[in-house]
């Protein structure tokens, strides 16, 4: 059993016409995608609507190591290829992250000052076996880099890197040459002086391939250390050690009106958030009752009997008791009304009912029977099983027409509440006709589903 | 579907001063070395490690646990260990607020932030460090010295690697979770 929330959108655009509930096959697969439990949505509060993580639109807001949580500023994210600049390594067999460990002397070190080598605790893969130690037991990457630049073979890759850029940029200054330039460039090159490399044959043949093409060079892709030849094993258990890539903090806006919904705590460490605007804090939380007090309002909760759950027996009315929770801090109005559904029959008993406003006090309450507060509401309305706080229990009728395994019902809720905060555009006017008249009233509704029987 | 109301003899659990409420059948040891924060439930069957401390005169504790923690049956808090520089030495097992850690799992952590719930039969290895707002998946097997980052979902393993992130409304959740769970242990 599930209640799930609909956010009526098709990714980036918004479908209007997708609005309603769910009523043909294709509709309701359409709508098991689009329906979300209520902790994964947001709220625009302009736009008054439900926005889904599919709507809304991303925007980096910091850069950091998973593994050592350093910050890593924006500019120099790009310069180191999204990765982790510092001793991070993923296991190159089993992904954990690599520990530095001291090991003997280097064999070519006679000085007996110790070496060190990345270890995995889970796989015991050591980066000796790949010939990877280093002199000190910081900035590993850059020992790493000082390494292939030794290389022999990167060393060509990088020379020629380097002068197919200037090309390019000598062909982009003079675009009538460009042509000419690049071509002849491009033979000459491999002969003088990278004579013999096996990329140097492949960049003038993609050169000559593409012509005028100036877009070959940065098309291609980045080198990788062909894989060390030192036997099978090597083969299997995978190439060298990665960096650890960097995680982004993110922060979203509303695609339809750009309202910043979410904005992180630039820190790494930080879970704190300057601007959440989640659906939670504004829309009510509609939850099934696992128990209710017993009639009569004993102390002794008892279990809610006939709990809808499949399979469903024609023409017999199943009762579905629903609480609603109000999240804010001011007074909601709250409308529902049950959706067409194939195969049953749903009455809703209190079609619209209002929701005290939530209060720290009721949460430290532990007197359960909301016996003081039945001014609110009335025990005996018609429809409102149960009363308490902010919260309230309506029950709904269910008679299917048909047997069934499982059935979802769709409702429509619609909710108003006064926004305590008070109107921008009104409050200005001269001569206001009272407190109530500056401040606006707020009107969201949006379908819910509730998901009955054995599938959930 | 909200929780249920989970019922308990009474003299089942201690209870202390602060809404610490501790099963006569949890297995404690060394208790002046353990920190509850207040209104943390530890289950029957469940072992705490406190006896394994740094070694020597320290007044630090060994294994501090926050507030709204919840110790399912059969888990094993044990403080993690080391040998450094030639000494072998235990180290504290910091534990934050509003954790929620599984039946039959096993914590050997250096740290756990707070909002954090680990699922049954996981194994959190030596010196882990997992950050706030994480969720461990039932059966997750977290390696030694593995740093799980903020917002995270791991599950698998070993290594247990990073499947989901949480959405943004975590630390609320897990917090109405905790207390409501709490509210919900009551006596017969």
């Amino acid at each position: 059993m599930a209640v799930q929330y609909y956010c009526p959108c098709a990714g980036p655009e918004r479908d209007a016409a997708a609005a309603g509930p769910p009523t043909g096959g294709e509709r309701r697969v359409l709508a098991a995608l689009r329906a979300w439990p209520i902790e994964a949505l947001y709220y625009c509060d302009d736009c008054s609507e439900i926005r889904c993580p599919r709507c809304v639109v991303e925007e980096p807001a910091g850069y950091h190591c998973p593994n050592c949580l350093f910050d890593v500023p924006t500019a120099s994210v790009r310069s180191e290829k999204n990765c982790c600049a510092r001793n991070c390594f993923q296991c190159p067999v089993c992904t954990h992250v690599l520990s530095v460990v001291e090991g003997e002397s280097c064999a070519d070190d006679g000085q007996g000052r110790p070496c060190y080598s990345l270890a995995c605790a889970v796989c015991s893969w050591d980066s000796r076996e790949i010939g990877w130690e280093f002199e000190k037991a910081t900035g590993i990457s850059a020992q790493i880099e000082r390494m292939r630049a030794r290389d022999a073979t990167a060393r060509e890759y990088t020379g020629l890197l380097d002068y197919w850029r200037t090309v390019q940029r000598t062909a982009a200054a003079a675009a009538a040459a460009a042509a000419a330039a690049a071509s002849s460039a491009g033979q000459t090159a491999p002969g003088s002086a990278f004579a013999g490399g096996p990329f140097a044959h492949r960049l003038a043949a993609a050169s000559r391939r593409s012509g005028t093409k100036a877009a070959t060079v940065d098309s291609l892709p980045a080198y990788q250390a062909p894989a060390a030849d030192a036997g099978a094993a090597h083969r299997t258990r995978g190439g060298e050690p990665q960096r650890v890539r960097l995680h982004t903090k993110l922060s979203r806006r509303c695609r339809t009106c750009h309202h910043i919904l979410i904005k992180p705590e630039s820190k790494a460490q930080a879970t704190r958030f300057k601007i959440q605007l989640m659906a939670v804090n504004f829309l009510p939380a509609i939850t099934i009752p696992a128990s209710l007090p017993g009639p009569g309002g004993g102390r002794g909760p008892t279990k809610t009997a006939g709990l809808p759950a499949g399979p469903f027996q024609a023409g017999s009315t199943v009762p579905l008791v629903l609480r609603f929770t109000n999240p804010l801090y001011t007074e909601m109005t709250v409308a529902v009304a049950a959706g067409a559904v194939d195969g049953a029959q749903i009455d809703v008993l209190a079609p619209r009912f209002t929701l005290a406003p939530f209060a720290e006090l009721w949460e430290c309450d532990d007197d359960d029977d909301g016996d003081g507060d039945t001014k609110h509401a009335g025990r005996d309305r018609r429809g409102i099983v149960h009363h308490h706080g902010n919260r309230i229990a309506i029950q709904l009728e269910i008679t299917p027409q048909a047997a069934a395994d499982s059935l979802t019902v769709p409702l429509r809720i619609t909710c108003t509440h006064v926004d305590d905060l008070a109107d921008v555009d009104t409050e200005g006017k001269p001569g206001g006709s009272g407190p109530g008249s500056t401040r606006r009233t707020v009107e969201s509704s949006f379908w819910a589903y509730v998901s009955l029987g054995p599938a959930h | 579907m909200e929780l249920g109301v989970t019922t308990y003899k009474k003299g089942e659990f201690i209870e202390t001063d602060t809404g610490n409420k501790v099963s006569r059948r949890s297995l404690i040891f060394g208790s002046q070395n353990i920190v509850l924060g207040g209104k943390t439930v530890v289950h029957s069957k469940c072992t705490i490690r406190g006896d394994l401390r740094r070694a020597g005169l320290t007044h630090q504790a060994a294994v501090l646990i926050g507030r709204f923690c919840s110790l399912g049956e059969a888990s094993v808090l044990r403080p993690p260990y080391k040998t450094y520089k030639g000494v072998f030495s235990y180290y504290p097992l910091k534990i934050g607020d509003h954790v929620d850690i599984g039946e039959n799992s096993v914590v050997e952590a250096a740290s756990i932030g707070s909002h954090v719930r680990i699922g049954r039969n996981c194994i959190i290895g030596r010196f882990a460090i997992i950050k706030d707002c994480c969720l461990v998946e039932d059966n997750a097997v977290i390696a030694p010295n593995t740093v799980v980052p903020s917002f995270s979902v791991v599950a698998g393993g070993p290594p247990a690697k990073v499947v989901a992130r949480l959405p943004e409304s975590t630390q609320e959740l897990f917090e109405a979770y905790s207390k409501d769970k709490y509210s919900k242990l009551v006596p017969q």
